[in-house]
């Protein structure tokens, strides 16, 4: 029984969360809110808390279609990876799955793998 | 353009602003830069204004020879003003990358802060410097200069 699979997406205006599989996410639209992390955080914080119970050793997190996003909402990202490294040796992978063309994507997500180091991959398409 | 200080206005903004630059330029990587210096530019003014009837926003958006320039004025709290300036003194030692993952680790380090990843972003992720410039009526200008 997958935990991650049971978490409910929050709705929010702009943006759209799919849990693909049991290790799974995809993200899509735009993330501009004033505050994301009142309304994103505690959604972020149990798909790190699921993968944990389910003892993941890798989340694929799809990003292509996640068009643009607010230095605040880059926020949720840093602080998922400073949650999964926090674990040391029991960390799980956080593999972002990125467009290259997207300008933010190539750029924060490349600083977000120098943060992270071994627990974030990046897969560019 | 000239509108008052709501949050609501941004992304009509933004997106106007990215599909004139990407028409103009006809560069769609010039478009997403300017889109997020201007998304960056404009929370920042829009959270920390001060209310009253001086406080309007007022954005220009200008190419001059082979830089972009995109600036916005508002009337922003004095305690703001000053993280503002110290900020980017600070962000100025730094080249934009290393400025940017100084920015990152802060926010890591710091959870329970605000994520002040924008000005570095800006540098880094938009390639534009920024300058800061001040009027004695109170009001302020962020300008952001970049390549075309």
């Amino acid at each position: 029984m997958s935990t991650l699979k049971t978490i409910s997406a929050p709705r929010v205006d702009g943006v759209d969360f799919t849990i693909t599989g049991p290790a799974q996410l995809e993200v899509s639209g735009t993330i501009t809110l004033q505050d994301p992390g009142l309304a994103l955080g505690p959604f972020f914080r149990a798909l790190h808390d699921a993968a944990v119970t389910d003892g993941l050793r890798e989340v694929l997190v799809d990003v292509r279609k996640l068009t643009f996003v607010n230095s605040s909402a880059i926020r949720l990202f840093v602080d998922w990876v400073t949650w999964t490294r926090a674990l040391g040796a029991g960390a799980y992978v956080l593999r972002f799955r990125t467009d290259r063309r997207i300008t933010w994507q190539r750029t924060s997500f490349a600083v977000l793998r120098s943060l992270g180091g071994e627990v974030v991959a990046i897969e560019a398409e | 353009m000239r509108f008052r200080p709501a949050w609501a206005y941004i992304d009509g903004v933004r997106t106007f602003c990215r599909f004139f630059c990407e028409t103009t330029f006809q560069r769609q990587e010039v478009a997403e830069r300017a889109q997020l210096v201007l998304q960056e530019t404009l929370e920042n003014a829009v959270k920390y204004s001060t209310p009253g009837d001086a406080s309007e926003l007022e954005l220009e958006l200008c190419s001059e020879r082979e830089d972009l320039r995109i600036a916005v004025t508002s009337r922003p709290d004095p305690a703001h003003l000053d993280n503002l300036k110290h900020e980017l003194e600070h962000l100025k030692l730094l080249d934009p990358e290393a400025a940017y993952i100084a920015a990152f680790m802060r926010a890591s380090q710091e959870p329970e802060a605000s994520s002040r990843l924008g000005l570095a972003r800006m540098r880094y992720e938009g390639q534009f410097e920024l300058h800061l410039s001040e009027s004695d009526n109170g009001r302020v200008c962020v300008t952001a200069v970049g390549r075309l």
